[in-house]
């Protein structure tokens, strides 16, 4: 490949439909429709970018609108705006602070959600960090998973190391929003080393570290070492393994 | 495959592995997503494995992890080719292949002045199967054939070696891995191996 640094910028600051291409920074003030693949060292979105392709940059920010037919290739991305991609999301960094949709499986290093994603395949990471909404239709196999629940969130399945689910007391901007419903996790399966949930809903939790705080339901724990249950949590049955 | 499945379950009492190990390597990729079978049980659904290979594996992750990172381990059980080549004389210095192997590979015709990994591969399949008596030596020029043009074909997938005869013939199959095969009355399945196991020798040895 081409030295990066060698190739032109790309420019958008009104109407502008493209073909795509190499590209060393894209900036996006306006709008503009990209029918192809993108290939760039920055991107960075204050308009509406609707894109159908494959996008891969190293950076890239949304702080406006966009929209992405294909998969998005990253080291880091940053999504301050809204974001929909109809492909899979890969980047060792990924933030959000804005709205997120994903229809497809997600891989990275570290996530950190301050706002809201919704994933519809498979989470793969070592450290997810959500302060905000998130909703995954697939596996989530991370590292360490820290939730502090705002409103209502999501999981089919979750695994890993450490997975600390936690209710905040609600307020500002959420409680005066009072949107996406009351504080919970909702999930079949938990399984983890270390696990804390708080108003977390789930079928089975295995572990060898256990404690089931207030406002839980939990059908079965099954754990190793020990296992500690809130006086306001709702276990069906723990059995020691 | 009529393996032997375990659960999850099962298998983490059975090696003292904990769920964090066991999510890391799949991360890590030390351990393929095929190998995560989901059955429904009776309290919803459950994770099997095939036992055999998955002990196996466990076994050699715990007892290569302090000589290798993961990341490191990861490429020696990934099916990919990696960047190799090798003469003959390295490949004999390193005891990979003897001369008995390499003189079949000048029959066939197949000789090179430096060998890709993918070529090492069907040298070291060769030589392993030869020296164990497995196969005979005009078995073995057929192995050359079937390895060398279509082994490729499997260059990020896992693969089996099949040996079937029939009447005394014998024929060398490349197949996926866990594919379903029937044959005939008259056929014998002498060797159904997977090839994964030999590339993770060779990436060893190499390494």
């Amino acid at each position: 490949m081409e030295e990066r640094h060698l190739r032109n910028d790309l420019n958008v600051s009104g109407l502008s439909q493209t073909a795509g291409g190499a590209f060393h920074r894209v900036s996006i003030d306006g709008m503009a429709k990209v029918n192809g693949n993108l290939d760039c060292t920055s991107l960075s979105v204050n308009g509406t970018l609707k894109m159908h392709g494959a996008l891969s940059a190293e950076s890239a920010t949304i702080n406006g609108m966009c929209t992405l037919n294909g998969p998005l290739n990253s080291s880091r991305v940053r999504v301050d705006g809204l974001t929909t991609i109809h492909g899979n999301l890969s980047s060792p960094e990924l933030e959000v602070n804005g709205k997120c949709t994903v229809r497809g499986r997600v891989d990275g290093e570290r996530i950190d959600i301050g706002g809201m994603i919704t994933i519809d395949g498979d989470v793969q990471c070592e450290s997810l960090n959500v302060q905000g909404n998130i909703k995954i239709s697939g596996f989530l196999n991370a590292g360490s998973v820290e939730i502090k629940l705002h409103t209502s969130s999501s999981a089919k399945e979750i695994g890993g190391e450490r997975i600390d689910i936690r209710r905040t007391e609600q307020s500002g901007f959420w409680k005066s929003i009072g949107l996406g419903g009351t504080p919970s996790f909702k999930t079949s399966l938990i399984e983890g080393d270390e696990i804390v949930l708080e108003d977390t809903e789930a079928d089975i939790v295995r572990g060898s570290k256990v404690y089931i705080g207030r406002g839980c339901s939990i059908k079965l724990v099954e754990y190793s070492g020990e296992l500690e249950i809130d006086p306001d949590a709702k276990v069906g049955s723990s059995q020691r393994i | 495959m009529t393996d032997e499945l375990i659960s999850k379950k099962d298998l983490l009492d059975l090696t003292g592995i904990s769920y964090g190990q066991l999510y890391r390597w799949k991360r890590k990729n030390l351990i393929p997503e095929e190998w995560f079978i989901r059955k429904s049980s009776y309290t919803g659904q459950e994770t099997f494995f095939p036992k055999q290979q998955m002990l196996t594996r466990i076994d050699k992750i715990l007892n290569m992890k302090d000589g290798l990172s993961l990341d490191e381990l990861a490429d020696v059980f990934s099916p990919t080719l990696g960047e190799v080549e090798m003469s003959a004389e390295q490949l004999m210095d390193r005891n990979i292949v003897s001369s008995p192997s390499l003189e079949l590979v000048k029959e066939a015709g197949r000789e090179q002045p430096m060998y890709a990994l993918e070529q090492i591969m069907m040298l070291y399949v060769l030589e392993k199967l030869l020296l164990s008596g497995d196969i005979t030596r005009q078995e073995g020029s057929l192995l050359i054939d079937v390895m060398s043009e279509h082994y490729y074909r499997f260059a990020n997938r896992a693969s089996e070696l099949l040996l079937i005869r029939k009447m005394g013939v014998p024929t060398f199959m490349l197949v996926g891995s866990g594919s379903e095969l029937y044959f005939d009355q008259g056929v014998k399945v002498v060797l159904r191996i997977p090839l994964g196991t030999f590339m993770e020798e060779l990436k060893l040895k190499l390494g």
